[in-house]
């Protein structure tokens, strides 16, 4: 299996059994086609309850709070280049 | 909005101001779901003024008595813009063509003065669908000829009927003249009049120089209850290839100098309503003069803005430009020394990655009420990858899983219409941690005995980036993460 590391790819082999977990550039996913919507429907779902399986999900962390990321504020239109020079310099401090 | 202003099932239409007598256009507001308000502003763009903005008469009218106080206090949450086509029944063009038809919005069943299409796509779609199936049980099956017939003969097209002259009158007469011949049309004649209206002219046509036309004055928004426009698109979900090329080019760079910016003013730089249309500019040495553009590229931000021309917001990934990848030739055999290999592929139920996430006002968490949802597109990636693997006669049988609430059934559903062959569900009340996600997971492969489980590296929603290893460790297996590209060799044993 090869894997995206920093700066490069490192390619690794596992014994199966094994876990393979998939990165974005692992292949492009198909869109379902109508037929085969149609066959999904007949494909068979069994439902299980966490009992079934013996296993306890209770939560172990508290979410505290969530916010949101800040809001962009709206862009300005600048008459001249000296103006948007000026304002580089003396507003956004970046040149 | 505060709950204190909420008055769920309030519905509000509006016509006339602030747009004058010549120019056609209302607004709607709709109080639903959990203090949420849906407001929005119809122009015609047959308006006669140059110099109206159709997204500033928006923010115009809600400082309206009658919208103020539905809005004031509340918080703007999306934004977004659409082409109507309100030709109606005169407009409709021909139906069908060799290998398809026009359905809903695209043919323009839409019902104008009820501002309503969404049961004009359903029945286009339901005659659509009978016409080919009859094209293809005839044996003819390059155009669904009867379709035409099959929409002539429906209630759609009596409904279309009784409601043609509408929006001509208005058109014709104006604003106050037009109502009160909508009013006689609809409640005295029923629809039934003996005349029909006809669309006199193109819509641009009617459109007044830059010198014949008062210039507005629109008041600059307050970014509380009016807002500007690029702060407005950001709030669009529009999604565009970044490298999407200028898709609206100028033909003639002269004409467009002579006739939209020198009689009109450019009306296109405020008609667009992301403001991403603009016209003129330099020439460049050895260029040709910079075109009239509609952009991809508006703000410098994770989420890609544009103003589609055709102001139809994409939601879905653009992946169908390149077509679809072909299916890979599926072989019959399976691999050497491994007779059978079961694949299981948990896959989660995450707020669709289009959707922009609104956290709730207390900031317990993300709002999902009626929020569009899907299937965690690493998840996606990983189904595919097990489909492929089997279709390469690798694996021949795949499990999908997911773990959560009842709706999750429609993700594996998903996962089944891709390819996989059965699904399980296991049941609970919210998404459980990922370590108990591991653990349920852990008793799945205990009971289900896969050979290889590919998954996700994470979900989009939390980000945990933990399940996998969590699994690998309590199941005391091999793990390989982050994976760009699987081959399975032999009976899956090192060399």
């Amino acid at each position: 299996m090869t894997r995206e590391v920093d700066g490069g790819l490192e390619t690794i082999a596992v014994a199966l059994p094994a876990i393979v977990t998939v990165d974005l550039r692992l292949n492009e996913p198909r869109y379902a086609s109508l037929p085969n919507i149609m066959k999904a429907r007949k494909k068979p779902m069994e439902t299980l309850s966490p009992g079934d399986l013996g296993v306890d999900v209770t939560p172990r962390l508290t979410t505290l709070s969530v916010s949101e990321p800040p809001v962009r504020k709206g862009g300005v239109t600048v008459a001249s280049v000296a103006e948007l020079v000026s304002k580089l310099r003396s507003e956004a401090r970046v040149i | 909005m505060p709950a204190s202003q909420h008055r769920p099932g309030l519905i509000q239409h509006t016509f006339g101001w602030p747009l004058d007598h010549r120019t056609y256009g209302g607004s709607w507001m709709y109080h639903f779901g959990e203090n949420l308000v849906s407001y929005g502003f119809v122009v015609g763009l047959d308006y006669p003024n140059t110099w109206l903005s159709p997204f500033d008469e928006m923010q115009r009218l809600k400082t309206h008595p009658a919208i103020r106080p539905h809005l004031e206090g509340g918080r703007r949450i999306s934004y977004g813009a659409r082409a109507l086509s309100e030709g109606g029944l005169q407009s409709i063009p021909r139906l069908t063509f060799p290998g398809g038809a026009l359905i809903g919005d695209a043919a323009g069943f839409l019902n104008v003065p009820k501002i309503k299409g969404t049961h004009a796509a359903m029945k286009s779609g339901m005659l659509a669908a009978e016409a080919v199936a009859e094209a293809l049980s005839d044996g003819r099956p390059a155009e669904p000829a009867s379709f035409t017939a099959r929409v002539r003969a429906s209630w759609l097209w009596q409904e279309l009927r009784g409601v043609r002259n509408i929006r001509p009158a208005f058109a014709k007469y104006g604003t106050i003249a037009g109502a009160a011949y909508s009013g006689l049309d609809a409640m005295l004649l029923r629809g039934r009049a003996p005349w029909t209206l006809r669309h006199r002219h193109a819509d641009h046509a009617v459109l007044d120089s830059a010198a014949a036309s008062a210039p507005i004055d629109y008041p600059k928004p307050d970014g509380r209850l009016t807002f500007d426009r690029s702060s407005s698109v950001f709030l669009s979900n529009t999604n565009h290839a970044e490298d999407q090329p200028v898709h609206l080019v100028l033909r003639d760079p002269a004409r467009w100098r002579a006739v939209n910016w020198d009689r009109f003013r450019s009306p296109e730089s405020r008609y667009c309503p992301a403001g991403r249309v603009r016209g003129g500019g330099r020439r460049a040495p050895g260029r040709r003069w910079v075109r009239t553009r509609c952009r991809g590229r508006g703000c410098r931000s994770t989420r890609r803005t544009a103003c589609t021309a055709r102001r139809a917001t994409s939601r879905t990934r653009p992946r169908t430009s390149t077509g679809r990848r072909p299916r890979a030739a599926a072989a019959p055999t399976t691999s050497a020394g491994c007779e059978t290999m079961k694949l299981l592929v948990p896959v989660k139920r995450v707020l669709d990655y289009n959707v922009k996430p609104r956290v709730r006002a207390d900031g317990s968490g993300v709002d999902l009420a009626g929020s569009k949802m899907s299937m965690n597109p690493f998840d996606e990636i990983a189904v595919e990858e097990a489909v492929r693997l089997r279709e390469r006669g690798v694996a021949t049988e795949i499990v999908a899983v997911s773990i959560g609430v009842q709706q999750c059934q429609e993700t594996l559903r998903t996962a089944l219409a891709m390819g996989a062959d059965r699904a399980l569900l296991v049941l609970t009340e919210a998404a459980p941690e990922p370590l108990a996600v591991a653990k349920l997971l852990r008793a799945l492969v205990l009971r289900e005995a896969p050979r290889l489980v590919i998954m996700g590296k994470q979900a989009i929603d939390d980000d945990m980036n933990a399940t996998g290893q969590m699994l690998a460790g309590l199941l005391g297996w091999a793990q390989a993460t982050f994976a760009s590209r699987v081959e399975v060799e032999g009976d899956g044993l090192p060399p």
